[in-house]
């Protein structure tokens, strides 16, 4: 059932209504066999909704001054920073009782373990080797300092070109997370092209900053680098570029942190912009009340949307025979193993196919429609008058509908396999769409008209007809043998007229009427290939690089769920035909339930759009739950 | 009934997989038709079949219909221009819901059309008009979407479903005469023919009635689905469309086609499929059989009361 949510809820019904959907969307992870990203809802509702805590990622490329500026914020030297690159995981900075540093595995991501010092420096500049596991453990550093506003949490992110395929991946997973983006820009090159494209990432994964609570936030650091008169330019500059991207011109900070850092009572334009940053993240986490809520809606819409097309594949999979499961969950271990689901280049594969199919798509349905015109052209020649006015244009349009059908059927297959071949596995959503294009062709395709016989033509017959019949009965013997002789002479040639007429009405209309529909159907194949190749893209951008490890867990949960429901082999043997098992037929029934149930979270986010009626700006902090 | 028309293209799977030959188009064309047709005389009030051809086919009043035919093009065009949203997206779920009715009913698919902001108006448009010719499968359905979206689910289907039933049941021509009458106020051939036409174009609601009940969820439904059509067609505004028989006539002649064979099997059927739906997601294994009650009338005597109660024949 869908949720019934007013626009107009307060801010504590806003929020009960968030977690609600947070606890339903968790639990549908779950039934997909997606722990870890039901894990992930669950903490993310915890820290938003519960703890009230705003999560400010500082990104950027490598040796832009990451950790020197959270360094600098906090004022002292905590996070390790050098010459070469010093960040290889993921550091949080928090408010605590007592300044400690701590590991959280990925593993387990309830335990900690208390590192000193000298370790904690080792672990940040992360491993050697390209060790998945090791890479996705947190650090955590906890300081009981005032500069630190209680309810933010900086956290420091490896350089997202860092050489590092795994490195730059566990800063890009870090985005959706964010409350707050910290885009760390070096004045001396600032704003290039990857550093445009990174940050068009980082919105997109945050949802875009318009009704998302999501804040963006431009350092340009090491300020002092520049001429005092470079300083503007260098300001210009990135404002004019991120204005392409951004919903208002942004003003950035132009900071000095490692000034900051040795020398915080410093006048400095650098030095005083770091402090300015640090009051604007403090303001930021006064107004969390605000942004909190809404940023909970946006973060749950992603996965809303996420689970929408893994439900989908869920779905389908659970239909499957084990053996074909079987297949795909092992062309998927390979596509992981062989490192064939690099999200980057799926997408290029997907830009490279979609205009390939349009044309093969394209030609074919041109190939179709010059034979049906060439055989309706032939047939107009032998046709007598009732095909020509009735059978024929019906007949065409069963042709063109029929057209229409074999090329949706050619298109499924041919979505179904391009993703086959690009993810290992497919749901019903190229079925979906084709068919959803198919009822609106059936209803929207235009009959062809033909003329019924002109005017002379029928008052011909009709006055046939009555000077036959006045004949008949009040004519003499030569009248009605002229008649006789006449009357059949003039039906034929009046008879001639109108298959001549029609046949003329069909050779003007019938091209136009072919050209017109086959560029409906074109149109409409394309539109469906575009549709279905932006959702599938948008898959794998919300499955963010884990999408290999997350259709391998839903193809294992559904297989594992299958082996309870499998026949056995000898009633197998015994009957060609057997009857899904009751279990079964409850899994496809859950897999269907499923599905609807995060299309329906999906709407009821949706249907959130408003927002809370927030006083909080107004009346000052309140607890959020 | 419940026959598909094969020129449907989600319906016709693995019909033909062979290059497009005409003379087998023209054949599965003329095959869907006659289905159509069967599909139509299990249902339709019987008068009305044969009233309805007998127009079409009469000298005078067919030289007449045929005339309004010759101004097909002009009155599409004209419509086009003034009354359609050439833009228009028809909402899937009214095509779903549309494409539901014709499969329970063995109709033929029509052309969909919305009917623009100017028209919706002008008040002189139902939610739902039928127009089109006697050749040529140019049947058309005009959608007036905001006065849709305003109906109930029953009022919908009713409105859906009867105009389904009017163009199954080749009434498409009787409504494009009194579109023509309308417009070209000033031809007296029109108008005398549209009033011509009166006595027979007053049964066609039956046969209509009857389909919305088919396809409706129940008689009370239906019901308020009736009550909604008879309102919008005493409006001053939609005079012009053909006039049907009083209210209460429709009522007991709906009352006595609800206890029809026909009905009961096509529920029975409607509720088996359903039946067999929940028992594929895990329901009951026993599937529940078609059940046509013993006491049920046949069309034939549903046919017959009616036309004497009409004071026919």
């Amino acid at each position: 059932m869908a949720t019934n949510v007013s626009t107009s809820l307060t801010t504590d019904d806003f929020i009960a209504s968030l977690t609600e959907l947070a606890r339903r969307l968790s639990k549908v992870a779950e039934t997909l066999g997606l722990h870890d990203v039901a894990q992930t809802i669950e903490e993310d509702r915890h820290r938003r909704i519960d703890q009230g805590r705003l999560r400010v990622a500082v990104i950027g490329e490598i040796k832009h001054g990451k950790s020197t500026l959270i360094n600098a914020l906090l004022g002292q030297d905590i996070l390790p920073a050098g010459v070469t690159p010093t960040t290889g995981a993921l550091v949080s900075v928090r408010h605590g009782p007592e300044s400690r540093r701590v590991q959280i595995p990925a593993t387990d991501r309830n335990s900690e373990i208390t590192l000193d010092e000298d370790t904690f420096r080792v672990l940040a500049r992360g491993p050697k080797d390209d060790d998945a596991t090791t890479l996705h453990d947190t650090l955590r550093v906890e300081v009981n300092d005032s500069a630190l506003h209680p309810e933010l949490e900086l956290i420091d992110t490896p350089g997202l070109n860092d050489i590092s395929k795994f490195r730059s991946l566990v800063s890009r997973d870090e985005f959706p997370r964010a409350d707050v983006l910290v885009l760390v820009l070096d004045a001396t090159q600032a704003m290039t092209k990857t550093e445009l494209s990174l940050l068009g990432e980082a919105l997109d994964a945050v949802g875009g900053l318009q009704r998302t609570g999501a804040t963006l936030e431009v350092v340009i650091n090491r300020v002092d680098l520049l001429a005092e008169a470079d300083v503007m330019t260098v300001i210009d500059h990135v404002a004019t570029k991120l204005s392409d991207i951004l919903p208002h011109r942004p003003l950035p900070f132009t900071t000095n942190a490692r000034g900051a850092l040795k020398d915080p009572d410093s006048e400095s334009v650098g030095v005083r912009e770091v402090t300015r940053l640090r009051e604007r993240l403090a303001f930021l986490a006064d107004s969390r009340e605000t942004l909190l809520p809404a940023r909970m809606r946006s973060a749950l819409l992603r996965h809303a949307h996420l689970l929408e097309y893994h439900a989908a594949i869920h779905e389908r999979c659970v239909a499957l025979e084990s053996t074909q499961l079987e297949a795909e969950l092992r062309a998927i271990d390979r596509a992981i193993v062989d490192d064939l689901l690099d999200e980057a280049a799926l997408h290029h594969r997907i830009n490279q196919v979609r205009e390939r199919l349009k044309e093969d798509f394209r030609a074919s349905i041109a190939e179709r429609f010059e034979e049906l015109a060439l055989r309706g052209e032939t047939y107009l020649e032998e046709a007598d008058l009732h095909d020509l006015t009735d059978a024929f244009p019906g007949a065409l349009r069963t042709g063109i509908l029929e057209a229409a059908h074999q090329e949706s059927k050619r298109l499924r297959g041919a979505l179904d396999d391009f993703c086959d071949e690009l993810i290992a596995t497919h749901s019903d959503l190229a079925y979906r769409r084709v068919l959803e294009s198919n009822l609106r062709l059936r209803f929207e395709t235009p009959p062809i008209f033909i003329e019924p016989p002109s005017v002379l033509v029928e008052a011909g017959s009709l006055a046939l007809g009555l000077t036959g019949t006045a004949i008949m009965y009040f004519g003499g013997t030569v009248p009605g043998m002229l008649m006789a002789v006449a009357s059949p002479l003039a039906s034929m040639v009046l008879r001639e007229r109108a298959v001549k007429e029609a046949r003329a009405h069909c050779n003007e209309r019938v091209p136009a009427a072919l050209e017109r529909a086959q560029a409906a159907l074109t149109n409409s194949i394309e539109l469906v290939i575009d549709r279905y190749l932006h959702a599938l893209a948008g898959h794998i951008s919300l499955a963010r690089g884990e999408l290999g490890q997350q259709l391998q867990a839903i193809l294992r949960h559904a297989l594992d769920a299958q082996s309870d429901t499998q026949p056995s082999p000898t009633s197998k043997e015994d009957a060609p035909y057997v009857k899904p098992s009751r279990e079964r037929r409850h899994l496809l029934k859950e897999a269907t339930r499923c599905r609807a149930e995060v299309a329906n979270i999906a709407f009821a986010l949706h249907a959130l759009t408003e927002g809370p009626v927030s006083t909080s700006v107004t009346t000052g902090p309140r607890t959020l739950h | 009934m419940d026959a598909t028309p094969n020129n449907s293209p989600d319906q016709s799977d693995g019909a033909n997989d062979e290059p497009h030959v005409l003379e087998g188009l023209l054949h599965r064309r003329n095959n869907a038709a006659h289905k159509e047709r069967r599909a139509r005389d299990a249902y339709a009030f019987g008068v009305d079949v044969r009233r309805t051809r007998w127009f079409i086919q009469h000298r005078l009043l067919g030289a007449g219909l045929r005339a309004v035919e010759r101004q097909w093009k002009s009155v599409w065009d004209k419509l086009q221009h003034d009354s359609l949203e050439p833009e228009a997206i028809c909402p899937a779920p009214i095509l779903r819901e549309l494409a539901t009715c014709i499969k329970i009913l063995g109709a033929p698919t029509p052309t969909v059309s919305c009917l623009n902001e100017r028209a919706h108006l002008s008040g002189a448009w139902p939610s739902v008009t039928v127009l089109g010719t006697s050749h040529g499968d140019v049947r058309h359905l005009l959608l007036d979407l905001r006065g849709l979206q305003a109906l109930s689910d029953a009022e919908q289907r009713f409105a859906l479903a009867s105009a389904l039933g009017h163009l199954q049941c080749d009434h498409a021509l009787f409504f494009t005469a009194a579109l023509v009458a309308r417009l070209e106020e000033s031809n007296f051939m029109h108008r005398g023919l549209t009033r011509a036409l009166g006595p027979g174009t007053k049964l066609m609601c039956f046969s209509a009635d009857r389909a919305a009940l088919l396809c409706g969820d129940g008689i009370e439904a239906t019901m308020e689905g009736l009550r909604q059509h008879v309102a919008e067609s005493r409006s001053a505004n939609t005079r012009w469309l053909p006039s049907p028989s009083n209210y209460d006539l429709r009522v007991t002649a709906l009352k006595e086609f609800y206890r029809s064979d026909v009905h009961a099997r096509i529920l029975s059927a409607r509720m088996v499929k359903a039946s067999g739906e929940r028992s594929s997601n895990g329901g009951p294994d026993t599937e529940p059989k078609a059940h046509v009650p013993d006491d049920a009338w046949s069309v034939a005597k549903v046919d017959r009361r009616l036309t004497q109660r009409l004071g026919l024949l």
